[in-house]
């Protein structure tokens, strides 16, 4: 296997690279668009695949040879030498369909985020690489049952208030947009108080002044935790969760090419005043229930309305207005009802011996050696899940050698898309003033003036973001977090290794130890997440390093609305 | 028995997981200088461009110790199987074994008053189909604990495999960490010395038998 890695930090999976490209931060779609330009200029993409799977390719082609993506336009703007361009792209359509662009993880950097992530899958399309063994898979997911409970209806309830701060805002919403309009007064009705549970948004969102800001300004903030965090310190009332060996967590389904059910147990009672959440929802429900009723019933018109007809009592209980009733159940008794609806009581006994459960497990499972253990036979992993138009076997691929891997991605699939197909236009998007086909934009691109940084940030091998920053044997390996910094402009700053400095952005400074390194491109740092919490109830974790998102400045990527993490000028003087 | 363990170092990946189930496994005092086992990092630029390799380490158990030779108190000892311990309630910290160590894999346990490392996790490893925790614990399988003795052993058929080296195998001691060589040049090239010696399994077993029976009449029940 060849693996290139593009990133502006050498990093330990930079390490293990075949090809190592170091690219200016914020340029990585300039660099997959001349990808693409040298893939269909040279023709070395796969062109029946193409032709049975791809919707809109031409307007797509027409668009990359029209702009002049030209991997020497890209040259210019990501500092990639164009020879190591084409030469990724040549090597990447030889490997492809076993050839993928990795999508990432904790991704959203810059403005053109939306259009980096789907000229990269684009890009791994071409080359045939999904829904096939060694491109992107999508995998299969075992189903559990269905736990449903009643939720009532307010005839008053407002929609999300962030829903058009960008193109496309999901279920999930747009938290830094949110927090603004709350925090800048913008949001169309007063939010008065705020429930946060197992989210420290102190540390993880950012801009940490303006969340200060916005919690100060409710008039009531419940934070329901295990660790006392930044966020727990700014709540006025503390709901101490027990932690994850005191209580049973909800049945997990994993998806995968060997996908699987886990389960966590509880493994000693719950210690002090901490309770689960679950129980914690119970003994809120029943005390608000009742006199959210009284509310309810005084100005609801249509509960009002309803009452006319039914009674009281019945009505009250089938609509969900008892806001307990979803937490009546112990999380173990759930567990058991959504588990054993479809794999029955034999198999509930084997999760809760083993902890994991699948279809077969106990013939599948094998420990070949201490290092060695097979879970699910080659040919019974998921690597291709859709719909195929042909017939294919796949034992007989996997284990005739004789059959191209290119013929097998050939096969004409069912995608789930509108057309069925690869989509390289969006004809939606376009409606929503978003470009249908990605497009790189000079005028989105923030440029680092002279004497300033652009500010990356990362996770690494070690911490959870920020959850377990206060663990003694994780802060063995790393204390505190260091700012990494190009070793030349180090020198030319005189900042030497540990020496103490100041890094200032329009909305925070913060001061931090610095690492001169090689390993990180020009006007570039760099500093992990998770670390600088000033919570003092966190006795280890308190003031080590400095916290990204207390300089992090707080834009929004246009199209989906998450956080732009890479988009943050500095500038840094030592102290 | 000569217990032993074999890296694939090219297989690291830094997570240090290792480290930190060594210090649950065996209670290890907390403290960034109280390592039994630890993640070398060799790091620089070549050409203006950065290079990283990566040598999971700890105690070698050589055959020939030096920290064993060096105590006055036999704290330092063999155990069976070759496994360098300390007895702790013999441990007087005059830190000889510290200085005599080539590979400095001893630290200075304060709680027990005693110098402490690695002891390939016999409590738990010799039992059948048991092993260390560094090796229990690696997501990509760069550890391979096993007997030298014993011709099916996963750790002798892995080396009949391939090529491997040692660290500082200069110093003589005839250590028992085998550095498995990656199968790929570039890597290979790039992560050992122009004055590392290869070895092969056939090449070394004579010399490591011999000495084997030499020291083994030292070695604890």
């Amino acid at each position: 296997m060849k693996l290139v890695v593009v990133d502006p930090r050498f990093t330990n999976t930079a390490m293990h690279a075949d090809t190592y490209v170091p690219i200016r931060p914020g340029t990585d779609l300039a660099f997959v668009l001349a990808l693409t330009y040298v893939a269909i200029i040279d023709q070395v993409y796969n062109r029946s695949y193409v032709a049975k799977n791809f919707v809109d390719f031409d307007k797509y082609k027409k668009h990359i040879i029209e702009s002049e993506y030209t991997p020497e336009w890209a040259e210019k703007i990501t500092g990639v030498p164009a020879a190591t361009i084409c030469k990724i792209a040549h090597d990447f359509m030889a490997s492809a369909p076993q050839a993928v662009y990795y999508q990432g993880r904790r991704t959203t950097w810059s403005k053109n985020d939306f259009q980096l992530r789907r000229a990269m899958a684009l890009f791994t399309a071409l080359g045939g690489g999904i829904d096939v063994k060694g491109g992107i898979v999508f995998g299969k997911k075992l189903p559990l049952g269905e736990h449903t409970t009643t939720a009532p209806m307010y005839a008053n309830a407002k929609p999300r208030i962030d829903k058009n701060l960008a193109a496309v805002v999901g279920a999930t919403g747009t938290w830094v947009g949110w927090r603004n309009m709350v925090e800048e007064g913008k949001s169309p009705y007063p939010i008065r108080g705020m429930f946060v549970y197992k989210q420290n948004p102190m540390l993880s969102v950012p801009n940490s002044a303006k969340t200060r800001t916005m919690f100060e300004k409710m008039d009531l903030v419940v934070v329901i935790d295990t660790m006392p965090s930044d966020t727990a310190m700014l709540a006025d009332v503390i709901l101490p969760e027990c932690t994850y060996l005191e209580r049973e967590d909800p049945v997990q389904s994993f998806a995968g090419i060997e996908p699987s059910i886990a389960i966590r147990e509880k493994v000693i009672e719950p210690m002090y005043e901490s309770k689960p959440v679950n129980e914690i929802m119970r003994g809120l429900a029943q005390k608000l229930s009742k006199p959210l009723w009284v509310i309810t019933k005084k100005y609801d018109e249509d509960v009002q309305e309803e009452l006319e007809d039914t009674a009281e009592d019945e009505f009250y209980e089938e609509n969900g207005f008892d806001l307990a009733e979803p937490f009546m159940h112990d999380q173990e008794e759930t567990n058991k009802h959504m588990f054993v609806e479809k794999y029955g009581e034999e198999a509930w006994g084997v999760l809760r011996e083993k902890g994991v459960f699948y279809p077969n497990m106990l013939t599948y499972f094998k420990k070949i050696d201490n290092n060695t253990y097979e879970y699910y036979p080659k040919d019974k992993k998921f690597y291709s899940v859709l719909k195929l138009e042909e017939e294919y076997d796949p034992v007989a691929f996997l284990h005739d050698i004789c059959v191209n891997p290119v013929d097998v991605a050939d096969l004409k699939r069912s995608f789930n898309t509108p057309n069925k197909k690869v989509e390289c236009f969006l004809g939606s998007m376009a409606a929503k003033g978003v470009d249908p086909m990605p497009v790189w934009r000079d005028e989105e691109y923030v440029n680092v003036p002279v004497g300033k940084f652009k500010f990356i940030t990362g996770r690494h091998a070690q911490f959870t973001q920020n959850a377990t920053q206060n663990n003694i044997m994780l802060l063995e390996l790393m204390r505190e977090n260091y700012l990494w910094i190009n070793d030349k402009e180090a020198e030319a700053l005189n900042i030497q290794f540990g020496d103490t400095v100041e890094v200032t952005s329009r909305v925070g400074h913060v001061r931090i130890k610095a690492y001169p390194t090689a390993k990180i491109v020009p006007q570039t740092v760099f500093y992990i997440h998770g670390f600088g919490a000033k919570s003092e109830g966190l006795t280890f974790a308190h003031r080590n390093g400095a916290s990204d998102n207390e300089i992090i400045e707080d834009t929004i990527e246009p199209v989906h609305g998450c956080a732009n993490m890479h988009e943050t000028l500095v500038s840094i003087r030592r102290v | 028995m000569n217990y032993a363990m074999a890296l694939d170092y090219q297989n690291c990946i830094n997570c240090k997981a290792c480290e930190v189930a060594c210090k649950e496994e065996n209670g290890v005092q907390l403290g960034a200088d109280k390592q039994r086992i630890w993640i070398g990092v060799v790091e620089g630029t070549i050409f203006g461009k950065p290079f990283a390799n990566l040598y999971p380490s700890q105690c070698n158990h050589c055959i020939d110790a030096p920290c064993v030779s060096v105590c006055p108190t036999n704290a330092s000892h063999f155990a069976q199987g070759g496994i360098v311990k300390v007895d702790a309630h013999k441990c007087i910290l005059c830190k000889g074994c510290m200085e005599a160590c080539p590979y400095d894999a001893r630290f200075v346990d304060d709680t027990m008053v005693a110098v402490d490392k690695c002891t390939f996790c016999d409590h738990r490893s010799l039992v059948e189909g048991g092993t260390t925790a560094c090796q229990a614990t690696c997501p990509t399988k760069v550890r391979t604990f096993g007997d030298l003795d014993d011709e099916n052993s996963d750790i002798v058929k892995l080396l009949k495999t391939k090529r491997f080296f040692f660290q500082k195998e200069y110093t003589g001691t005839l250590p028992k960490l085998f550095y498995i060589l990656p199968n790929d040049e570039t890597y290979a090239k790039q992560s050992v010395s122009h004055n590392t010696i290869i070895h092969t399994w056939e090449e070394i077993k004579p010399m490591y038998d011999q000495a084997r029976n030499r020291r083994s009449t030292e070695w604890r029940k």
